[in-house]
């Protein structure tokens, strides 16, 4: 079993008396790029604040990097990287100075791979932060969350606000640094099409609990959707992991999770004719766990 | 829009600021009445609901913030903007709620005191309520307009609370004239301050209005606004001192305490201090160079003595009337010697004596050389006594009550009788009221033949102006300036320095009338009041009291002109003195008692340049 | 580590230092040539105006203007103790307060030159003034140090400002003299009321530890507003 960087143990976090976080239960595989998916609001970058110990949980723990996010909190924010969505550095500062300064915090900063970071980045040196577009500021804070070079690096929503082009400029950035090192990195976003090109790993939190969580390829693998016309007498109601039934016309469109050949089966022998299967990209597989019925719909 | 849903709207919104608002401004009264109530006073409070009215601005200016803030802080304004709202109307309920709702919260503490104080009559509340009041309405109105149009609530405040403040001050810092400040209608008092702090709130609300509909926004920075506050304190800072303190100080030099006010005389072109320096200035330098050493009211002591049971009064008051003769240097004065009877304010003084005696300088103090009796001018009334003297070349003028003597001094060790007369026309002097402004008007002329016509308008003057007033100055100044053959004197009025003209004289009478004024502005009012030292030298006019020192220009276009201003306002200005380049003598008391806690004084001569 | 949060406070809060520097400097000497008032009653009026404004210059952004430049992920994510961020802000601000009040301390002796005032005196006034600020700000630190805006640190300092009023106008008038020693405002006023000076410095000392202790610990447990 590969050795987990990040564990969550069943994580309770309130804001008064609003329960945000249910008992989320987590685990990050070394070397591995984690997407944490879910709605606004559901908690994601409350999970994230309470993993670098910036809040106290009501319950449960997390382990980061074999050390406790809460006790340990220095030694955990010494050994991550971390970028905040939206994040704003000192405009007075210029790159090189900032560079600097942040480097003064950790003992295993390497000058050199900042450099390099800061030439194939397009960072211009002398230039002071606020004369920065958004891009260049979201480059900037990758930077700074690489330049000690860390075995966690913790990104949340680290493309807000950026156009298309910047975002895929970003993520490639993210794949090349990250990926060829064995870094884990921990990503945190709602743009889904972004995050499954490159994410190897899945995490879905919906109302505060994870509801899905496995290997993206997996994941892939395991969910389809079926379309078909059913019987009269067909009966779905027997079929385990209906994750979203919707009536097309005459025919029906049935999401199935952990899809194997005996659901194929009882599925081909419901339909009246023909099947066809199909294949989700990640964000109708989230749709289907978010906001799918369960197949309260079946009336068929 | 339905108008009501909007005022409740903006109520809900303000509601805990309203609340605390109001927490703040009663707790100082509340407090009061628990200590008067735990003294066993009763319940009631006076003094701290005029404090906590006074605070009344700086809380409207926080409701105002939050008024604003609640719909135009940057977030929420694109949601009501791009609703069918008229902003008009909209900031018209605002502003107006918030209003209203600020002036019930500052009547609260007003309501408490007057229901509380059963007995209370109010007393004061006519001054310190409805000022602060009216400040409090324009310090809402400008943290409004300024929030409407810089949708950040802390810098909005600052800029509201600085342009209040800089409203309120800077009338005085302009030299505009104090009678466009007060009133003669004793309720509007300071009428036309009253009228910038009433239209200023009219002019932020439209404002208001029209930022608000054509979305004016003001990009600000903190460093920039404090940049900008000072440099606007800055300003009125040089404002201030350009209006009151311009007159620059030579030299300053600490002179040894001494009992009573220090004096500075003329003995020709040479200033006396106290009547034993001479006071010679050598590059803007003062040195004392002594003429005696022992001051010179010990002479009095000695003389008061010589006769027992009575008390003498002497002119001058306090100085001397000198005169250089050569090397020796002489000085006159007149002795008036009476009794009392009777205690209390049935106190009566009985005249018997004047002498007019002169003293000359030896080596180690002054001694009389001669002496004249007067006391023949004593004639109808015994009880009172009024005295005058002037030196005109050799001749000396004594007056005594309604009679004069003149006598020569070219040798002050011997004087010369040469005339006596009674001055009925000093009977009939003219108090010179706010009527002689209207119309020409005559002053007796003092028939005194033996000095020229000038000088005798100019005794004139100075006599109807001086000779009954408590103190006079007419030995060694005059209020009169002659120039081109032309005579003009100056009065200094409640506000104002007055010009009058001499249009013509005959046998008996000079007749005059009003030229010009020049109002005293509200700094000059502020920092200096009832000039009874004044007196004019080579066209310029001074008028000083205990710590401010004004001169003027009085001969150019006909109109006065301020030159300088001197103003110490912990210091007693004891005495000046002109001297011939221009440049001006002080001397100074300084009594820091606030410092040592003790009646310790200290004197100082200030050298002024001459202001021009 | 703490040398470079002290250096970063430094570079950012230095114009607070030169605006409040520069303006005392400015006001001093005016006041001080054109003598209006005399020197110890300009000491006075410009020591008591700095005891407001300089802190309150100094705690207007030094706290919200982490959270609402969104800086504050940045500084909170770097491997320092919570303490030290609140330490370094403290001791910048606390020297420039200092160094305020020193530099206009020593202009007004200079200006004065002895001629009203014992030589010192003005400075040592001055100085009881500088103290009450660096109080006063502590006390700001206490309420607004989690400030998400001007606005917010602007509130805690009018609480501090009459909070302390109301105790020293009860205290002064119902002569509680233990209350009115812990009153900052106290401290500026030593040269010139009865109150002990040295037991009022003393009394100051403990509960000055207390509000920055306080101050610390309201810093260190920020988990909101993040």
């Amino acid at each position: 079993m590969t050795e987990s960087a990040i564990k969550i143990e069943g994580l309770h976090f309130s804001y008064g008396k609003k329960q945000v976080l249910k008992g989320v239960d987590l685990e990050v595989p070394k070397g591995s790029i984690f997407g944490f998916l879910g709605r606004n609001g559901t908690g994601k970058t409350t999970t994230i604040k309470t993993l670098l110990g910036l809040q106290k949980p009501r319950a449960g723990r997390c382990i980061i990097g074999g050390l406790d996010s809460f006790t340990q909190t220095l030694e955990v924010r010494r050994r991550i990287g971390f970028m905040a969505e939206d994040q704003q550095m000192y405009g007075w500062m210029t790159i090189s100075r900032i560079i600097k300064w942040v480097a003064g915090f950790y003992a295993n900063w390497d000058y050199k791979f900042a450099d390099e970071l800061a030439d194939r980045l397009g960072l211009p040196k002398n230039t002071k932060v606020k004369a920065l577009s958004k891009g260049q500021n979201s480059s900037l804070a990758l930077l700074l969350a690489l330049g000690h070079r860390p075995d966690i690096v913790i990104l949340d929503d680290p493309t807000l606000g950026l156009d298309p082009i910047a975002r895929k400029d970003f993520l490639r950035h993210v794949i090349d640094l990250l990926q060829s090192n064995g870094v884990t990195v921990f990503f945190s976003s709602h743009l889904l099409y972004e995050i499954e090109p490159v994410a190897d790993h899945i995490a879905i939190l919906d109302k505060g609990v994870i509801i899905k969580a496995s290997k993206t390829e997996q994941l892939r693998e395991s969910i389809r959707k079926f379309v078909l016309a059913p019987k009269p007498e067909a009966n779905f109601k027997g079929l385990a992991g209906i994750l979203d039934v919707l009536k097309v016309g005459d025919n029906v469109s049935i999401t199935v999770e952990d899809c194997n050949e005996e659901k194929r089966g009882k599925l081909k022998g419901m339909s009246a004719n023909s099947m066809t299967e199909v294949a989700l990209n990640l964000d109708e597989i989230f749709e289907a766990y978010v906001i799918g019925n369960r197949g309260r719909e079946l009336s068929v | 829009m339905r108008v009501s849903g909007i005022i409740h709207q903006q109520i809900c919104q303000l509601k805990w600021h309203l609340l605390a608002c109001l927490g703040l401004i009663m707790v100082l009264p509340v407090e009061e009445a628990i200590v008067n109530l735990k003294e066993g006073d009763g319940f009631f409070t006076t003094a701290m609901t005029s404090l906590a009215v006074m605070f009344s601005p700086l809380l409207t200016g926080l409701i105002a913030c939050a008024n604003v803030q609640g719909d135009l802080n940057e977030k929420r304004y694109i949601f009501w903007r791009s609703k069918p709202a008229d902003v008009k109307l909209l900031i018209t309920l605002k502003f107006f709620t918030g209003l209203v709702a600020s002036l019930l919260i500052i009547a609260c503490p007003v309501v408490f005191a007057i229901l509380s104080n059963i007995i209370w009559n109010g007393e004061g509340i006519d001054i310190f309520v409805p000022l602060p009041i009216t400040i409090a309405i324009m310090t809402y109105s400008l943290c409004f307009a300024c929030n409407v149009v810089v949708r950040k609530t802390a810098r909005a405040w600052l800029i509201g609370m600085l342009t209040g403040c800089f409203l309120l001050v800077l009338p005085f810092m302009l030299p505009l004239n104090l009678r466009d400040f007060v009133s003669d209608i004793m309720f509007l008092k300071f009428g036309f301050y009253l009228t910038i702090i009433l239209v200023a709130p009219a002019a932020a609300f439209i404002f208001a209005l029209y930022a608000a509909k054509h979305d004016w926004h003001l990009r600000t920075n903190l460093k920039s606004l404090l940049w900008i506050g000072a440099g606007l304190a800055f300003i009125l800072l040089m404002l201030f001192s350009s209006q009151v303190a311009n007159i620059k100080v030579l030299h300053e030099k600490e002179i040894e305490t001494s009992f009573g006010r220090n004096t500075l005389d003329y003995a020709g072109s040479r200033a006396v201090f106290q009547g034993y320096s001479y006071v010679d200035i050598d590059k803007n330098s003062i040195s004392l160079n002594n003429i005696s050493g022992g001051p010179e009211f010990g002479i009095d002591d000695n003389l008061t003595s010589r006769v027992e049971g009575y008390y003498v009064r002497r002119y001058p008051n306090s100085g001397r009337l000198y005169k250089n003769v050569g090397d020796d240097i002489y000085s006159f004065a007149i002795h008036a010697y009476y009794h009392t009877e009777g205690k209390g304010p049935s106190l009566k003084r009985f005249y018997e004596k004047v002498y007019l005696r002169s003293y000359k300088h030896t080596d180690k103090s002054w001694m009389p050389v001669c002496e004249l009796d007067i006391s023949d001018c004593l004639t109808d009334n015994i009880n009172s006594i009024r005295l005058a003297m002037r030196m005109i070349d050799n001749r000396l003028i004594a007056i005594v009550n309604d009679s004069y003597v003149v006598v020569d001094t070219t040798d002050p060790g011997e004087l010369k009788l040469i005339d006596k007369k009674k001055l009925d026309a000093l009977k009939k002097y003219i108090r010179l009221t706010y009527m002689d402004r209207q119309k020409e008007f005559a002053i007796p002329l003092v028939p005194v033949e033996e000095i020229g016509l000038e000088e005798r308008i100019k005794l004139s003057i100075d006599l109807n102006y001086w000779y009954y007033g408590f103190r006079n100055e007419i030995n060694e100044s005059s209020i009169v300036d002659v120039h081109d053959g032309k005579f003009s004197f100056f009065i200094v009025d409640f506000d104002d320095i007055v010009r009058f003209d001499v249009t013509r004289w005959d046998d008996e009478k000079v007749y005059c009338k009003f030229s010009t004024l020049r109002p005293f502005t509200i700094l000059e009012s502020v920092t200096g009041h009832f000039y009874d030292d004044k007196f004019v030298k080579n066209g310029k006019f001074y008028c000083y009291d205990d710590h401010t020192l004004m001169v003027f220009d009085v001969r150019s276009n006909s109109r006065i002109r301020k030159l300088g201003h001197f103003v110490r306002m912990d210091y007693d200005i004891e005495d000046m003195a002109v001297l011939d380049d221009g440049n001006i003598l002080l001397c100074v008391r300084w009594n820091p008692e606030f410092l040592t806690r003790s009646d310790e004084q200290k004197k100082y001569l200030y050298l002024l340049k001459n202001p021009e | 580590m703490f040398g470079m949060l002290l250096w970063k406070e430094w570079k950012e809060n230095l114009w607070k230092l030169w605006f409040c520097g520069g303006a005392s400097v400015v006001f001093t000497i005016m006041l001080f040539r054109i003598r209006i008032i005399p020197d110890f009653s300009n000491c006075i009026l410009i020591s008591f105006i700095q005891m407001f404004a300089v802190p309150v210059i100094y705690s207007l952004d030094i706290f919200s203007g982490e959270i609402s430049n969104r800086t504050v992920h940045l500084l909170f994510k770097i491997p320092v103790p919570r303490w030290m961020l609140f330490f370094s802000k403290y001791i910048v601000s606390a020297a420039g307060i200092i160094l305020i009040f020193l530099i206009s301390g020593v202009l007004m002796e200079f200006m004065a030159r002895g001629r009203e005032a014992q030589v010192l005196f003005l400075f040592a006034t001055n100085s009881l003034c500088g103290m009450a600020a660096l109080v006063l700000f502590t006390w700001f630190c206490a309420f607004g140090c989690q400030s998400r805006s001007e606005a917010d640190s602007l509130v805690a300092m009018f609480g501090v400002f009459i909070g302390w009023g109301i105790v020293f106008f009860w205290s002064s008038v119902c002569e509680v003299a233990w209350a009115e020693r812990f009153v900052p405002y106290s401290l500026s006023l030593l040269r010139i009321t009865k109150i002990g000076p040295v037991l009022t410095i003393f009394s100051q000392i403990p509960a000055f530890a207390a509000v920055l202790i306080i101050a610390c610990y309201r810093y260190v447990s920020i988990r909101r507003y993040l």
